[in-house]
């Protein structure tokens, strides 16, 4: 975990009423829902004058349905989400904005237990064998493999295609389907799935639990994947705070403080990184939900040996992306067909560049 | 004209893959839409083969819990459409009326549909499906509402034992003396209820 130093000038607060103090925030159960989190249990909202209520959806199509509606104020959102929302891509279009980036990096590709033993790659096997291997093995016919991704419209998508493309696999040859977080380890033990690309902590717990290996975090210098150029080091945007254009517009002071105590948790989360405190509270029940002693170790700058793989996670402050990160989007949707015609830059600005 | 109706009805029987693990919730929707005369088949438990399911059942119509976790795989259907050949589009993309669209995911309902079906055809399902699943959140609330109220009168009779043993006051007495209480301070019966029990806890 790594604190951003980009653009993370505070906005500059501005005395005036809230709007709305009363907020209900969707999360989906995941370790970079920790700002949102962290600005609850430590009193950040609050000192901002708001009084904030936390919610945890289970599909990420859900938790847009409710900010789409009015039955959530803001929420935790893939990258990609809020541009289409905004397009109407998969649900009736209602504009969206991301009001900041919450997160970089965090994500990683796992191949199951068995389809590492068939590719003939074992614990010691260096994961930079796993591509080759992979495609000997497509190439064969051996057996139909089946990828899931979380969400049509994610990083973690886009990133397994990116990866898929990689390895010289076309994306005819396997099957990728969709499957929420939390149920994306099951899968990959009932055998329903031969990998994925989810992201934290639901890597480290599939490894820890043997029903798979991480062969390659999407954070990591992506030397071996065409690394979108002029992005930071950690990746694309991952997570941002998505609310709709309308709610900005009727409530700019409420969106102001929502930002800054979420900055504010940005900052704590670097100071607090090393405390056993924070694995804890991320780890209650209406939170992750998970033991505290391996949300720890997921924490820990040096994982240790358990885990094959570092898969860093950068909490942010910048309220913009950078319009890269935002083309980056909109050409990965182009790519996979889930656009037909490009997105003008003015639109990309309108939803990533507020 | 009652000929016409059935007549009607008949030729409009749709297949539909209702996904609920509200059993009791499930079973309600069920009936609902069977009396429409439709086909319902049901999965109950989340399933992370719901994909293969979809592909093998076919249904015109699916209809599942807005708090499911499979929905992330039906939104991923609507994209992949080489894998699946009956893709599957929200019900509201071409529905003029997004009151429609509101109220189902107030009431937790969220639908998809095959390719060329009509929003006009499946809104009268959608609608039944809404209303059973807003009556069965009213009847939870309700059952909620009346836990609620035998908890509350367990702790004033309760905390009313303690103030006779305490005070050596009779029962109407230890009532008026909690009510009394509750209205000086405007606070519920309950609230002060919680206090004296809390008060005597280690005595």
């Amino acid at each position: 975990m790594n604190f951003s130093s980009q653009n993370s000038q505070v906005a500059q607060p501005k005395q005036g009423g809230l709007e709305k103090p009363q907020l209900k925030l969707g999360f989906i159960q995941l370790l970079d829902s920790a700002p949102l989190i962290i600005a609850l249990e430590q009193g950040l909202f609050e000192a901002e004058g708001l009084s904030v209520q936390l919610q945890r959806e289970v599909s990420w199509a859900t938790l847009r349905d409710k900010v789409a509606y009015g039955l959530l104020d803001g929420a935790q959102m893939l990258a990609p989400m809020p541009l289409a929302a905004t397009l109407g891509l998969g649900a009736p279009a209602v504009a969206m904005t991301s009001a900041m980036v919450l997160s970089r990096g965090g994500n990683a590709i796992t191949l199951s237990t068995r389809l590492l033993t068939q590719l003939g790659i074992d614990q010691q096997t260096p994961t930079s064998q796993v591509p080759a291997a992979l495609h000997n093995y497509v190439a064969a016919n051996q057996r139909p493999l089946t990828f899931a991704t979380v969400y049509p419209y994610s990083c973690h998508h886009y990133q397994l295609h990116a990866w898929l493309e990689h390895c010289g696999i076309a994306p005819s040859a396997i099957q990728v389907i969709g499957i929420a977080p939390a149920m994306a380890t099951a899968a990959l033990q009932q055998g329903v799935i031969d990998g994925f690309c989810v992201g934290e902590p639901w890597n480290s717990l599939a490894e820890a639990a043997g029903h798979g290996r991480i062969v390659l975090s999407m954070a990591q210098p992506l030397t071996n994947l065409p690394a979108p150029a002029l992005l930071p080091q950690y990746g694309p945007a991952e997570k941002v705070f998505g609310i709709t254009t309308q709610f900005k517009q009727q409530h700019p002071h409420t969106c102001a403080a929502l930002i800054r105590a979420l900055q504010q948790a940005a900052h704590w989360l670097v100071q607090q990184q090393y405390q056993p405190g924070l694995s804890q509270l991320l780890a209650q029940a209406e939170y992750l939900d998970l033991p505290a002693a391996l949300l720890a170790t997921l924490l820990t700058p040096e994982r240790p040996s358990l885990f094959s793989t570092q898969i860093p996670i950068q909490f942010c402050t910048e309220q913009s992306q950078s319009l890269a990160d935002a083309r980056w989007v909109a050409r990965q949707m182009l790519q996979l067909g889930q656009l037909s015609q490009p997105v003008t830059d003015q639109l990309l600005a309108q939803v990533y560049l507020p | 004209m009652v000929k016409d109706v059935v007549k009607g009805i008949s030729k409009n029987v749709l297949s539909i893959l209702l996904v609920d693990n509200q059993a009791e919730r499930a079973a309600m929707v069920e009936r609902a839409l069977q009396q429409g005369g439709h086909q319902v088949i049901c999965q109950l438990a989340s399933t992370v083969s719901l994909g293969y399911h979809v592909e093998r059942i076919q249904p015109d119509l699916i209809i599942i819990d807005m708090d499911s976790p499979d929905r992330d795989t039906l939104e991923h259907m609507t994209v992949v459409s080489q894998h699946n050949p009956k893709p599957i589009v929200f019900f509201a993309n071409d529905d003029q009326n997004p009151d429609v669209y509101r109220q189902a995911i107030q009431a937790g309902v969220s639908a998809y549909i095959v390719d060329g079906l009509t929003a006009s055809r499946v809104r009268p399902i959608v609608e039944v499906a809404i209303a059973r699943f807003e009556e069965f959140q009213q009847l939870r609330q309700q059952l909620q509402q009346s836990q609620q109220q035998l908890l509350e009168q367990q702790l004033i009779d309760q905390a009313k034992r303690l103030l006779i043993k305490h005070q050596s006051c009779n029962e109407t007495q230890a009532f008026n003396a909690m009510r009394k209480a509750a209205m000086d301070r405007q606070v519920t019966m309950a609230d002060i209820a919680r206090e004296l029990l809390k008060k005597w806890e280690h005595k």
